[in-house]
């Protein structure tokens, strides 16, 4: 029993990821998306089975542990794209700086006017970046990565069902900012990671390829970034 | 037309190179191995980013070819919500999330996401503009006389 019930967690998952995956084939929409079914659906699982979070975390650990080689899958589109990163790779360097900086600098000015607790503070800040990096940041900060992972996808969510509709928003506007795939795909990436690749796809091969590097480009910035921080902390 | 026997070796190697699971397992490994080269020499970065760097190599090296890992690559990347939603469960253990601190955080991530969006396209866009710019102008001192 004791080891069959973490099958039964892994299978459970499974079940709900294929039926969302066929949801949303039937009909693509941000709300249909795969990730927000099947948390939805796993929830419900779970709650249904009056399971806590530990019992089923024993079985659908196995998923998040996988987490950490996809984030070396990452290398295989960068490798694809490294004629696009070679042209473009310092404008969009730019970008994924300039994002991470203003990521963290209104994570944490939001969190000193909300009066967030620390520790929700530190799960907040990575949410700019994709899952399997912002885990190992909010993990470096202090936070907590299950809080990160929920932060992370309700930013991707919001992020791609704004889409290009932010660059009607007037401020933009004026300050002469026109709809380009190009920069369209880079906002997408930084702003709404995986979802927003997802979403730049609808704009063609380059915004989704601008998309990817971007992502991949901000994860790395922020791993890196505060793997670098907690070092110089510890020797202040 | 002679058939030459296919040595077992060669076999393995084609199902492999089908194989996204086959793949998926080479990855893990992989990522086993750099996980114990981060605890041995306690480097701070997470086991999955030396991985990144160490593949990125190998493959800009061409010691690796791309398709001993293509298929398994694409695998994990297409189905990468799979392995965090797991981890998102765990708000069912963190009633404190449904009230006003789950409002507060809502909104931060709202206000924040746009400001990131915002301030990356115009970052991307004044770039962009300028390099055009730059372009032209050089273009036009190339060739003065091409319109007289």
């Amino acid at each position: 029993m004791n080891l069959l019930l973490p099958l039964f967690w892994i299978a459970a998952t499974l079940g709900v990821y294929f039926l969302a995956l066929r949801a949303y084939r039937r009909r693509p929409r941000w709300w249909t998306s795969p990730l927000l079914l099947t948390w939805l659906g796993c929830v419900l699982v779970v709650v249904a089975c009056r399971a806590s979070y530990a019992e089923y975390f024993r079985g659908a650990r196995w998923f998040v542990f996988l987490l950490g080689p996809a984030t070396i899958a990452f290398a295989l589109p960068v490798y694809r794209h490294r004629a696009l990163i070679a042209r473009h790779g310092r404008v969009i360097a730019a970008g994924v700086v300039v994002g991470s900086v203003v990521a963290l600098a209104s994570g944490w000015a939001l969190s000193r006017l909300l009066r967030l607790p620390p520790e929700v503070e530190a799960s907040l800040l990575p949410r700019s970046v994709t899952t399997p990096f912002a885990v190992e940041v909010s993990a470096r900060l202090g936070g907590s990565p299950e809080l990160t992972a929920s932060l992370t996808a309700v930013t991707g969510l919001f992020g791609a069902a704004v889409g290009e509709g932010l660059l009607l928003w007037p401020p933009l506007r004026w300050l002469g900012v026109r709809a380009a795939a190009f920069s369209s795909g880079a906002m997408l990436g930084m702003g709404a990671h995986g979802a927003g690749v997802a979403r730049a796809r609808e704009l063609g091969s380059e915004a989704a390829a601008v998309a990817g590097v971007t992502m991949i480009f901000a994860g790395l910035v922020n791993v890196i970034g505060a793997s670098v921080f907690v070092m110089v902390r510890q020797y202040l | 037309m002679k058939k030459r026997p296919v040595s077992p070796l060669r076999k393995l190697g084609l199902v492999y190179r089908k194989s996204a699971l086959l793949q998926v397992a080479l990855l893990i490994a992989l990522w086993g191995g750099c996980q114990a080269a981060v605890t041995a020499t306690r480097l701070p970065l997470p086991a999955g980013v030396l991985g990144f760097f160490v593949l990125v190599l190998g493959l800009q090296r061409r010691w690796i070819a791309p398709a001993l890992f293509h298929r398994g690559a694409a695998g994990l990347l297409d189905h990468l919500s799979l392995f965090f939603v797991p981890a998102m469960v765990a708000l069912i253990g963190k009633p404190e999330l449904f009230g006003t601190l789950g409002l507060k955080l809502l909104l931060a991530v709202v206000v924040g996401t746009l400001l990131v969006m915002g301030s990356t396209v115009l970052v991307i866009d004044l770039w962009l503009r300028a390099s055009l710019r730059a372009e032209a102008k050089s273009l036009a001192s190339a060739a003065p006389s091409a319109s007289s």
